[in-house]
């Protein structure tokens, strides 16, 4: 019987000090009739197995003990969706936040190290949300229960009926947040130590003048872009806003071309007066102004989309409001 | 469509039978319980009932429903070994006698449900059953 002795005692460790005598008296007596109902059946003492096979029936003793417990949650299931978005929201807001402070970097002291170290600490920073948010959310659920706030709400503080369901996942959105912002810094750092871009071919070619006049453009083209971002993570159902970001997105992209295209030398070689470089020069340049032009040309057809768009979408908010009155 | 029992998710059965058995398995203890008994002799006649519950589940349970007036116990010695014996408290029985009617107007409500003649059959679903049953 040392084996059920030895499942008893583990039983009570696990249980609560109060009551913990109390129910390993009661457990004892269930197992002890068990096992006299078994013996008096076979006509023999259980073997070994036989008491371990009726042990695992009863269960893992932490489990069990854990059944004599109040169920507890540290946030409440009825408020777990609102503290998850809550978590969601800050947590993209923050990275947001680490984000342009290291493009700021990047973009003044041009120290692409410290800018991404801004980025790698965002891992520790998350954490730190998560305590925080989380310890909130504790609070607020006792408060809550205390308040009956969900017994309060109004049906017609619900959010207004969306046209199209959003295009993309969650998670989709987040990785285009997270990657648009690394590659923002890249191109921007890139932009003024050029290895980062041109890799060794940086001591033969490099960015012309234009692209360094360009630099707070490309600066506010990122800054948009993530904005375009966190929008599709913070709030996907606003179809209009959206729209309207990729809209201005789209149409300083087109005014940054534009100077690229009416620009003479979109490269530059490193070392000036070789005559064979000279004509490789011109040959790339052609090669890159070419691509500006289609690149020029698929934004505008895009933008005159987004624009078409944004008017139906507005023509048939007023049709259907039309209706409505 | 039927499904057969073979045929649908065993864990999806198995979780919806135990919701199921969640509630009534109260009823069950509370019933019982009218005539006083010890935890083993409990399961044991729940079991021949057919209501198979097990010891994680029952112990718990008649703690819960002792600290909540429902049941009150005491230790007695018998066949040479301390017993806790438990018995239905008068608030106990008030609290079955409302389950149980409870129960019994759930049970009508669902005959009657079931009893309710079933929607005829579509034009598409019986074009459907006309392909089928083709050779």
């Amino acid at each position: 019987m040392e084996l059920i002795d030895r499942y008893l005692q583990s039983v009570k460790m696990a249980l609560p000090k109060a009551e913990r005598n109390d129910v390993i008296r009661e457990l004892t007596d269930e197992v002890l009739s068990q096992v006299e109902e078994k013996e008096a059946a076979l006509g023999r003492p259980l073997t070994e197995d036989e008491q371990v096979a009726l042990l695992k029936q009863l269960g893992h003793p932490l489990l069990l003990a854990g059944r004599y417990r109040k169920q507890r949650y540290l946030i409440d299931p009825s408020i777990f969706a609102i503290y998850w978005m809550v978590l969601r929201l800050v947590l993209v807001v923050v990275f947001l936040a680490m984000a342009v402070a290291a493009i700021a970097v990047a973009a003044t002291r041009q120290d692409l190290g410290k800018a991404l170290g801004i980025l790698f600490r965002y891992p520790f920073a998350a954490l730190s949300v998560f305590a925080w948010v989380t310890l909130v959310f504790v609070v607020l659920d006792i408060i809550q229960v205390k308040l009956d706030f969900f017994g309060k709400w109004d049906p017609r503080t619900l959010p207004k009926l969306t046209k199209r369901e959003p295009k993309h996942s969650m998670s989709e959105s987040i990785a285009a947040l997270v990657f648009g912002a690394m590659a923002g810094v890249w191109w921007l750092v890139g932009l003024k130590h050029q290895f980062l871009i041109f890799g060794p071919g940086v001591f033969v070619v490099h960015f012309g003048p234009i692209w360094q006049t360009l630099y707070p453009l490309f600066f506010v083209l990122v800054i948009v872009d993530m904005v375009h971002h966190t929008v599709n993570v913070v709030r996907p159902a606003w179809e209009k806003g959206r729209v309207g970001i990729r809209v201005l997105y789209r149409a300083l992209t087109l005014l940054t071309l534009y100077f690229l295209i009416n620009a003479k030398d979109l490269l530059v070689p490193t070392k000036a007066g070789d005559p064979n470089m000279q004509a490789v020069m011109n040959g790339l340049n052609t090669a890159v102004h070419i691509a500006v032009i289609v690149a020029a040309i698929v934004t505008a057809a895009r933008m005159a989309w987004d624009v078409y768009d944004l008017l139906g979408r507005r023509a048939s908010n007023g049709k259907r409001a039309a209706v409505s009155l | 469509m039927l499904h057969t029992v073979d045929t649908a998710n065993p864990e999806i059965l198995e979780n919806l039978r135990s919701e199921l058995r969640r509630g009534s398995l109260i009823v069950a203890v509370l019933a019982e319980l009218r005539a006083e008994q010890y935890g083993y002799t409990l399961r044991k006649s729940l079991e021949e009932h057919g209501i198979a519950i097990d010891e994680g589940t029952l112990y718990p349970l008649l703690r819960r429903l002792e600290i909540q007036g429902l049941l009150t116990s005491e230790w007695r010695e018998q066949d040479k070994r301390n017993k806790r014996f438990y018995r239905l408290s008068p608030q106990g029985n008030v609290i079955l006698i409302e389950l149980l009617l409870d129960w019994e107007n759930l049970s009508a409500s669902i005959r009657a449900i079931l009893q309710r003649p079933e929607p005829g059959p579509t034009s598409e679903s019986a074009a459907a059953s006309q392909v089928k049953a083709a050779p």
